[in-house]
């Protein structure tokens, strides 16, 4: 598990302006996580992220087809989540960072995703 | 709506051996691509031209080009535009 | 075909022997095992199709429009998030750390190799010191790049119709 928060705390150094990379399930509840102390507490918590799940159901009935990311631009902050249920990666960075990068981080974290994946699938 | 677009990168697609050509915003976000190269690359080379900048901020900004054997890729910023152009060498 | 005629044929010795056949049943009512289910044969279905219950068929036609409708709607109202309590969100972290301790013992990582950009190049002072970009490549980036700036810088919407309308229903 360590090695795992070593390849997340690589990721966050990567993209300047990236403050919080999280793993968490469908109700926000973080199986794991890397912060720097720039991250604004508020948005790391499950009611925040929990949003998410509902906002992909309600997208997908827009005839689109099934969300895969949710991109929110704040005054100050970004926040990119991606789907891969029943997981939920979010990206928590400064509104002026490279938003394309952050979506590339992705490849990087889904070898990552089917040891999490084990994590979660039984509670659920 | 991207008509005038999509016509410079049909332009630059017509240079000889010239494979495809990306275009990416301030956000790293993809505005148009064309040919081989896939819109997944956006981010990095956003990422690329803006770290490059950093070595001389007062200048203008700098063409990057990476290079293999057979193949080279040219990078440069314009204001809020990064282009990306991908060619047989 | 096979399979339809084991479906719909009569409960026979083929249980009591224990052993599938073509005349097994595929599916076994969870609620009631019991033998007092109707077994339709496949006559019987055609013949008595119009003393089937009509009510109860409207009803369910009618409670599936009102399901589908249902799903097809975006109601953002409904962001009933049921929030979780500080209790059941700790026990979960705990339960997620554990499972996951675990799967990262069981479950190697696959081994990121460090990246050398260069190691394929045997002699790379022989590289750099080369020829760099021709002027042709700088002036083919440059022109590209002004030229699209321009083109982005007039991207516009254009308004064909409108988006928000009146539900108006005729009088």
């Amino acid at each position: 598990m360590e090695e795992l928060r070593k390849i997340l705390l690589e990721l966050l150094s990567k993209v300047p302006g990236l403050y919080c990379v999280l793993i968490t399930d469908r109700d926000g509840v973080p199986v794991i996580k890397v912060l720097t102390d720039k991250a604004p507490d508020l948005a790391t918590r499950p009611s925040f992220l929990s949003t998410f799940g509902l906002a992909i159901d309600q997208g997908s009935k827009l005839g689109l087809g099934k969300a895969k990311t949710l991109i929110c631009t704040y005054s100050q902050y970004q926040i990119i989540q991606i789907n891969k249920l029943p997981l939920i990666i979010s990206f928590i960075a400064s509104d002026t960072s490279n938003t394309g990068h952050i979506l590339g981080l992705e490849k990087y974290i889904d070898p990552l995703l089917v040891n999490l994946t084990v994590a979660v699938a039984d509670t659920q | 709506m991207e008509k005038h677009l999509d016509r410079v990168m049909d332009d630059v697609l017509s240079n000889p051996g010239v494979t495809s050509c990306v275009f990416v915003d301030h956000q790293g976000l993809c505005l148009g691509a064309r040919g081989k190269a896939s819109t997944e690359c956006a981010g990095i080379i956003g990422a690329i031209a803006d770290q490059a900048a950093k070595l001389e901020p007062q200048h203008k900004s700098p063409i990057i080009v990476f290079e293999n054997d057979t193949r080279a890729c040219i990078i440069q910023r314009n204001g809020t535009i990064t282009g990306a152009i991908f060619k047989n060498i | 075909m096979g399979c339809c005629y084991s479906f719909f044929c009569k409960d026979g010795d083929s249980q009591q022997r224990g052993e599938p056949n073509e005349r097994t049943h595929l599916l076994v009512d969870p609620v009631s095992n019991s033998a007092n289910i109707p077994q339709y044969n496949s006559e019987d279905f055609l013949n008595n199709s119009n003393t089937l219950p009509k009510k109860t068929d409207e009803q369910s036609a009618l409670n599936r429009i009102l399901q589908e409708t249902a799903t097809n709607v975006i109601d953002v109202a409904a962001l009933d998030s049921h929030n979780l309590q500080q209790h059941e969100y700790v026990e979960r972290m705990r339960q997620y750390s554990s499972k996951l301790q675990q799967a990262c013992a069981t479950n190697k990582l696959p081994v990121r190799h460090k990246l050398c950009v260069l190691q394929d190049i045997p002699a790379p002072e022989k590289i750099l010191s080369s020829e760099s970009v021709s002027e042709d490549d700088l002036n083919l980036i440059s022109t590209a790049v002004t030229k699209a700036a321009a083109a982005i810088g007039e991207i516009k919407v254009e308004h064909k119709e409108d988006m928000v309308v009146l539900f108006r229903v005729p009088d």
